[in-house]
C-alpha cells in the first residue's frame, strides 16, 4: 500500500470515528458527548478561543437538556431535523426531507422505518456519512481508489447540500438554548469539526 | 367574444369560513404565510344593518393587469382565456409587481426569493377540473364564470375594494343581502 | 428547492451498495454497522394512493375525506364526494390536516417528566412506559385493595368507534373511578330524553324541505359548515330562516331575520310563543291528542302563568315581534327548528330546551320532513363496541366503578375518599384548557402519584403529566366513524405509517394489558394482541349493516353509506317514553328533579360586581383544543379578542385592540378588544381555542357551575359554561 493511501485510510478512519461519535449522540446516547468533545480536541489541535469546560457533568440536567433540544415532547428549542431549517415551518416529510430521501437512495440507502422516520434527522444524515465513509475506506483498503474517490465525491456532495446548510444553525440554537457545557461544548465541538471539513473541501477545489 | 374567465365571488353565499383559503393552501401545501386567496371581513355595517360579511380575494386576473406592465423580464403574461400566469422560471423577486398591484396579490416567498399569485388553478382546469377554492368551498361560494356573459346580480366592486378601473379585474361579486334584525341595544 | 445533481450518473453505486449489509469491512477503523439506515430495499417507481379517511372530530359533521398518498407521504386531503352530505368538501380545520400529521411539534417518542410541571423530560421506551404505568397499577390495587385510585379522563379528542378501547382498557384492570359526563351538550339531551325518549333529529339534508327554519341558538356557519349549504338552499327555495341568538353570528348574519334574544331566556321566548299559539287556536289538537301526553296540563301552564308582556320583558324582545314569530312559526309548514348546544349551556338549559320542544309538538311539526325539533342523534352508534366491552378480572377488588362527574373534574378527583384517586389516565382530552376551574384541575393534577396523558402535542395538559405517550393521527390507523348529526358511515383506512413511535390508544391497551399479565399473571383481561383491522371489522353489528344496507364492513372501502331508514326523526310516532308518547308531561323529568312540564325556570343574573355575561361559543378555526394551533390557522388568525358593544367599550373607555382584562373572583385574562355590534351591551363573547404559546385560556375565569340537566342521559349534568359573569377593565 502506498504511503499517500495508508495516510488517506488514517485520516479517514479519525473522521470516520468522529462521525460515528455523533452519530450515536444524535440517535439518542446522549453520554457519548463528552467522548465526542474530548476525540475532536485530540482532532483538532485547540489554539484559538475553543475552550471546553472540563467539568461536563452526565447528570440529569445535560440528559434534559439533550431532550429539550433535539428530543421533547415539547417544541424543539434545537431541532435535529434539516427541514425544522429549509422548510419554513419546519413541518417534516415535506420536499425537503425528500431531497435528502433522494440523496440516499442514489447511495443505494434508505431509512430502515421510511415514513415512520423523517430521513432529514441529524442522526441518520451522520449515518449516511459514516457509510459513505466507511466504504471509501473499505475500497481503498482494497486498492480501488476509482470507487473509492466516488464515495469521496459523493460524501462531499452531500455535506455541502445538506450538512453545512443547516447544521451550523442548528448549533447555533443550541448555544442559544442549550443550559448545560455537556450540549454547549459538544456544539462547538462539531461546528469546529465541520468547519475543517469545509476547509478541506476548498483547498482540494483549489488543488483540482 | 373570445371566453374570458374570472371568479364570481358571492358574498351572500359565503360564510367566512376560510375553507377556499385552505383548499387552496391544501391543494398546493404552501408556506403559512404564503395566502394566495384570502378571505377578507367586510365592515360590520356596509350592507344596511350589521352583519358578518366577507369577500374571498385572490387574484383578479384584470384585463389590464398592473403586475404585468410592471415585470422587468416578462414574468407574467396572460393566457387567451384570460389567467395571468406568472413564471417563477422568469420572475427575479424584484418586487415591481407587488407595488403595481392594487389589490396586493403577488407575494413575496422569502424561501425562494420570488413572487407568487394564484393562477387560477390554470393546470386543473387545463384538465377540465374546477379551482381548488371552487370546489373547496362548503357554501358554492365561488364559481368561474364567462366575463362576457350578463350574469343576475353580478358587480364589479364591493366596499372596500379598490377602484376597478385602475386595472380592470375579472372579479364579479353578488353582494350580501343583510335580513331583518330586531336588537335590544337601540 | 433546486438541487445539483452530480451524482446521478454513478448509478453503477446502487448495485454495490446493495450487497453492503453483509459485508463486513475488516480492520477496526470501518465497523460500520447499520442502525437507522439500510440498504433500500423499495421500488422506485413513484406510486400515488388513495384512501378513505373519515374526520373523527367532535363536530356535527365528521366528513369522509379522501386522502392523497404519494410514496407512503400524506400529500394532500380533500371531502369525498360519494357524501352528499359534505358534498365533496372540508372546512378549513380539514383541509390542514397536513400541518397536524406533519408538524414539527408532534410528540414523538413516550417520555417520562421527573417532577410534574418541570420541564424536565426524559426519553423512555414503550417497555419502560409499561413498566412503570403497570406497576403503579399494580401497587395501587395492592395499597387500596382495588384499582379505584385509578382514574379516566377520556371524552372527544377522537370520536373514532375503536378509540371507546380506551374506556375497554382501564375495565380491563378492575373497577376504576371515571370522569363521567359530556360538557357540552348534555342538558338538552336530558331534555329531548323527558319530551321524546332520547335524542333523534331528521338527516340534515332535510333541512331543504322546511319552509320555515329558526336555528335557535346554533352557529353551523362556523360548527356545522356543510349543514349551512343546505339552510342556504332551503332559503332559496323559500324557507325564511330565523336566527335566534345573543350573539349576531355567522350564522345570524345570513338570516332573513335575525332575533338578539336576552342570554338564557330561551324558554320564556318559546312559552310566549306558545301562549300566542294556544291563544289563536294555531296548535295542532289532532297530532297532540295522537302522540302526546299533558297537553292540557302545559295548556293550562301558559294560561295561568305566561303572558306575551311577560315573555318581552324577560326576553328583550318586542311582543310584536314575539307574536309574529309564532304566528309564522304556526302557520308555515313544514316549520323546523334547529336547537344549539349553546343555548342549553345555562341552569335552566335543559328547561329552554324542553319549552322549544313543546312548540314544535303543539304545532304538529314532529315527525315530519322539513319539521322536527333538531337537536343531534345517536341512532347510527349502534357497534359492537368491541375494543371497549372488556371484563373485569376476577378478584381485583371493588364493587363497580366510580363515576365522578366530568364537569367538575378538579374539585371531584379533590373530593374522592375510600380511596382517594391517585392515579390519571387522559386521553382525548385537555382537562388544563378545556375544563372549567383551571386552578383546581391543576391542584388535582398535583395531588396524582401518577398522571399519564396520550396526545399528540405538547398541551398544557401534557406539561403536568409524569408519563406522555405518543398517539397516532386518523390517517395512521384504522377506524370507523358516524356522526351525532347526519346519517352517514365512514371507514377510515390508515393511510400512513405511524411517524416516529406514536401508537394507536388500542395498541396501547394491548401492550400495557401485556405487560400487567407479565408482571400479576391475570391482572387484565385486554386482549395482548390483535390486528387494528380485524378489530375495526368486530365493532360491526348485525344492526349497523341491517340500517346502513351493507354486507360487509368491508364495503366501505368504495365509499361512505348513507343510512337507509330513520332519517326523518318519529315518523313513525313511536316515541321512546315511559308512555310511548311525546311527554309535554314527564313524570321522568321529575323524577330527576325537574319540573314536570316544560316551565320557565329563573336564568341567572349578572350582579353589580361582576355585570357582562361572557359567552365562550366554539371559534371557527379549531374545535376546542384542536386546530388553532397549526401554522396555516395561526397565518388567519393567532389572536384571541374579546367582543365588546360599543356602548359597552365606550363606558370603560376601550378602543379596539386596547389590552383588556376580564376577570371574576376565580380568575383573570388579558387579550385585546374587537368592539362590535355582533354582541349585546350586557354580553362578551370569548371564543374558547387553545394557541400555542399563548397565555390565553378562556376557562380561567368559567367556573363549574352545573347546568340544570344530563344527569339521567350522561351521566352529569353539563356545565354552564354561558353563565359566566365578568368585570372588564381597560389595561
Amino acid at each position: 500500500m502506498p504511503n499517500h493511501t495508508f495516510d488517506r485510510i488514517t485520516d479517514l478512519a479519525k473522521r470516520y470515528s468522529l462521525y460515528s461519535l455523533f452519530k450515536q449522540y444524535y440517535q439518542g446516547e446522549w453520554e457519548l458527548a463528552r467522548k465526542a468533545a474530548a476525540t475532536i480536541q485530540q482532532y483538532i489541535p485547540v489554539n484559538d478561543n475553543l475552550s471546553f469546560q472540563q467539568d461536563h457533568q452526565l447528570d440529569k440536567a445535560a440528559l434534559f437538556d439533550y431532550n429539550r433540544l433535539f428530543v421533547g415532547p415539547g417544541k424543539l428549542l434545537a431541532s435535529p431535523y434539516e427541514s425544522a431549517y429549509r422548510n419554513a415551518q419546519g413541518l417534516v416529510m415535506q420536499e425537503e426531507t425528500l431531497f435528502v430521501r433522494q440523496f440516499y437512495l442514489q447511495a443505494g440507502i434508505e431509512v430502515s422505518n421510511k415514513n415512520a422516520f423523517p430521513d432529514d434527522h441529524l442522526g441518520l444524515e451522520f449515518e449516511f456519512i459514516c457509510y459513505l465513509l466507511a466504504r471509501e475506506g473499505e475500497r481503498l483498503q482494497a486498492d480501488d481508489s476509482s470507487t473509492a474517490n466516488h464515495y469521496a465525491a459523493l460524501y462531499q456532495e452531500f455535506c455541502q447540500q445538506h450538512i453545512l446548510s443547516w447544521v451550523y444553525q442548528h448549533c447555533d440554537d443550541i448555544l442559544t438554548h442549550g443550559r448545560t457545557s455537556l450540549c454547549r461544548d459538544t456544539a462547538i465541538a462539531l461546528v469546529r469539526f465541520l468547519q475543517t471539513e469545509e476547509a478541506n473541501f476548498l483547498s482540494k477545489e483549489e488543488f483540482v | 367574444m373570445a371566453k374570458k374567465i374570472g371568479f364570481l365571488v358571492n358574498s351572500d353565499r359565503c360564510i367566512g369560513c376560510h375553507a377556499c383559503e385552505l383548499a387552496c393552501k391544501n391543494e398546493y401545501q404552501q408556506e403559512p404565510e404564503i395566502r394566495w386567496r384570502k378571505v377578507y371581513p367586510l365592515k360590520e355595517d356596509s350592507f344596511g344593518g350589521f352583519a358578518r360579511e366577507f369577500a374571498s380575494l385572490a387574484c383578479n386576473h384584470c384585463e389590464d393587469p398592473a403586475c404585468l406592465k410592471a415585470c422587468p423580464v416578462i414574468a407574467y403574461t396572460k393566457r387567451e382565456d384570460g389567467i395571468v400566469m406568472h413564471s417563477k422560471e422568469r420572475c427575479i423577486g424584484c418586487k415591481n409587481c407587488m407595488l403595481a398591484c392594487p389589490y396586493k396579490v403577488p407575494e413575496f416567498n422569502q424561501k425562494t426569493k420570488k413572487v407568487e399569485k394564484c393562477h387560477m388553478c390554470a393546470a386543473r382546469q387545463d384538465r377540465g377540473e374546477k379551482p381548488a377554492c371552487v370546489v373547496g368551498c362548503p357554501m358554492e361560494a365561488i364559481t368561474i364564470i364567462n366575463v362576457n356573459d350578463t350574469i343576475a346580480g353580478a358587480e364589479r366592486s364591493l366596499p372596500g375594494f379598490p377602484n376597478a378601473a385602475i386595472t380592470n379585474p375579472t372579479t364579479r361579486f353578488i353582494k350580501p343581502v343583510v335580513g331583518r334584525q330586531v336588537r335590544r341595544d337601540a | 428547492m433546486k438541487q445539483k445533481s452530480v451524482v446521478s450518473r454513478r448509478t453503477f453505486l446502487k448495485g454495490a451498495a446493495a450487497t453492503v449489509a453483509t459485508v463486513s469491512f475488516g480492520g477496526t477503523f470501518f465497523d460500520f454497522i447499520f442502525s437507522g439506515l439500510s440498504p433500500a430495499v423499495a421500488a422506485e417507481n413513484s406510486t400515488v394512493e388513495l384512501f378513505r379517511n373519515a374526520c373523527p372530530r367532535n363536530c356535527y359533521d365528521t366528513c369522509a375525506i379522501l386522502s392523497t398518498v404519494q410514496d407512503g407521504v400524506l400529500k394532500k386531503v380533500v371531502g369525498d364526494p360519494a357524501s352528499t352530505y359534505t358534498r365533496g368538501t372540508l372546512c378549513a380545520k380539514g383541509f390542514s390536516y397536513t400541518r397536524s400529521v406533519y408538524s414539527p411539534d408532534r410528540i414523538k417518542y413516550p417520555m417520562r417528566q421527573i417532577g410534574r410541571g418541570s420541564g424536565n423530560w426524559q426519553r423512555i421506551s414503550w417497555d419502560e412506559a409499561y413498566t412503570e404505568i403497570a406497576q403503579n397499577m399494580l401497587r395501587l390495587k395492592r395499597e387500596y385493595g382495588s384499582t379505584l385510585p385509578i382514574c379516566l379522563n377520556k371524552y372527544s379528542g377522537n370520536f373514532d368507534i375503536m378509540h371507546y378501547g380506551i374506556e375497554g382498557m382501564l375495565t380491563s384492570i378492575g373497577n376504576t373511578t371515571r370522569a363521567t359526563g359530556t360538557p357540552c351538550w348534555p342538558a338538552g339531551i336530558d331534555a329531548q330524553t323527558f319530551d321524546f325518549g332520547t335524542i333523534v333529529c331528521n338527516d340534515p339534508e332535510d333541512i331543504v324541505n322546511s319552509k320555515y327554519l329558526i336555528i335557535w341558538g346554533a352557529n353551523p356557519a362556523w360548527c356545522s359548515v356543510h349543514s349551512m349549504y343546505f339552510v342556504k338552499e332551503a332559503q332559496q327555495r323559500g324557507c325564511k330562516v330565523v336566527v335566534i341568538d345573543p350573539i349576531l353570528t355567522q350564522t345570524a348574519s345570513k338570516a332573513d331575520l335575525y332575533i338578539q334574544i336576552k342570554s338564557s331566556t330561551d324558554g320564556a321566548l318559546a312559552l310566549g310563543m306558545a301562549r300566542y299559539i294556544l291563544d289563536h287556536n294555531l296548535y295542532d289538537g289532532e297530532w297532540l291528542a295522537k302522540n302526546s301526553k299533558g297537553a292540557e296540563e302545559f295548556f293550562s301552564y301558559l294560561k295561568n302563568n305566561i303572558t306575551l308582556e311577560w315573555a318581552a320583558e324577560k326576553t328583550g324582545i318586542p311582543q310584536h315581534i314575539i307574536e309574529m314569530l309564532a304566528r309564522e312559526y304556526a302557520t308555515t309548514k313544514p316549520a323546523n327548528i334547529w336547537i344549539g348546544y349553546g343555548m342549553q349551556r345555562h341552569t335552566n338549559g335543559g328547561q329552554n330546551v324542553r319549552a322549544i320542544d313543546a312548540l314544535a309538538a303543539i304545532t304538529g311539526n314532529i315527525g315530519k320532513s322539513g319539521g322536527g325539533a333538531q337537536y343531534a342523534q345517536l341512532e347510527t352508534w349502534g357497534f359492537k363496541y368491541h375494543a371497549m366491552s372488556q371484563s373485569k378480572p376476577a378478584n381485583s377488588g371493588g364493587k363497580e366503578d366510580r363515576a365522578i362527574n366530568i364537569n367538575n373534574f378538579g374539585a371531584e378527583v379533590l373530593n374522592a375518599q375510600d380511596p382517594p384517586i391517585k392515579m390519571l389516565w387522559i386521553a382525548c382530552r385537555g382537562p388544563m384548557t378545556q375544563d372549567p376551574e383551571t386552578a383546581v384541575v391543576k391542584k388535582a393534577f398535583e395531588g396524582m402519584d401518577l398522571v399519564v396523558t396520550a396526545d399528540l402535542y405538547m398541551t398544557p395538559t401534557v406539561e403536568m403529566s409524569d408519563i406522555v405517550l405518543p398517539v397516532t393521527t386518523a390517517f395512521e390507523t384504522p377506524g370507523v366513524n358516524v356522526s351525532y348529526w347526519h346519517y352517514w358511515l365512514s371507514l377510515n383506512e390508515q393511510a400512513i405509517k405511524p411517524m416516529y413511535e406514536s401508537k394507536n390508544d388500542v395498541t396501547i391497551a394491548m401492550e400495557l394489558s401485556a405487560k400487567l399479565n407479565e408482571l400479576e399473571q391475570g391482572s387484565c383481561t385486554f386482549p395482548t394482541s390483535g390486528d387494528l383491522q380485524e378489530w375495526v371489522g368486530k365493532e360491526f353489528s348485525e344492526g349497523i349493516y341491517k340500517q346502513f344496507g351493507i354486507q360487509d364492513w368491508q364495503e366501505l372501502k368504495k365509499g361512505p353509506v348513507k343510512a337507509k331508514s330513520g332519517l326523518i326523526a318519529w315518523q313513525d310516532g313511536k316515541f321512546r317514553t315511559p308512555s310511548g308518547k311525546y311527554e309535554l308531561w314527564s313524570a321522568e323529568a321529575e323524577k330527576y328533579g325537574h319540573f314536570p312540564l316544560p316551565v320557565y325556570v329563573e336564568e341567572m343574573q349578572s350582579t353589580d360586581k361582576y355585570p357582562l355575561r361572557c359567552i365562550t361559543p366554539h371559534w371557527k378555526l379549531s374545535i376546542h383544543s384542536q386546530f388553532q394551533n397549526l401554522d396555516w390557522m395561526a397565518a388567519v388568525n393567532n389572536e384571541p379578542h374579546i367582543e365588546i358593544h360599543p356602548k359597552v367599550a365606550a363606558k370603560y373607555h376601550i378602543k379596539d385592540n386596547d389590552s383588556v382584562k376580564m376577570f371574576n373572583d376565580i380568575g383573570y385574562i388579558t387579550l385585546p378588544a374587537k368592539i362590535t355590534e355582533t354582541v349585546s351591551p350586557d354580553v362578551v363573547a370569548v371564543y374558547e381555542t387553545w394557541y400555542k404559546n399563548k397565555k390565553f385560556n378562556v376557562n380561567y375565569t368559567v367556573k363549574a357551575i352545573p347546568a340544570d340537566m344530563g344527569k339521567k342521559a350522561t351521566g352529569a349534568p353539563g356545565i354552564a359554561f354561558h353563565d359566566n359573569f365578568v368585570a372588564i377593565q381597560k389595561m
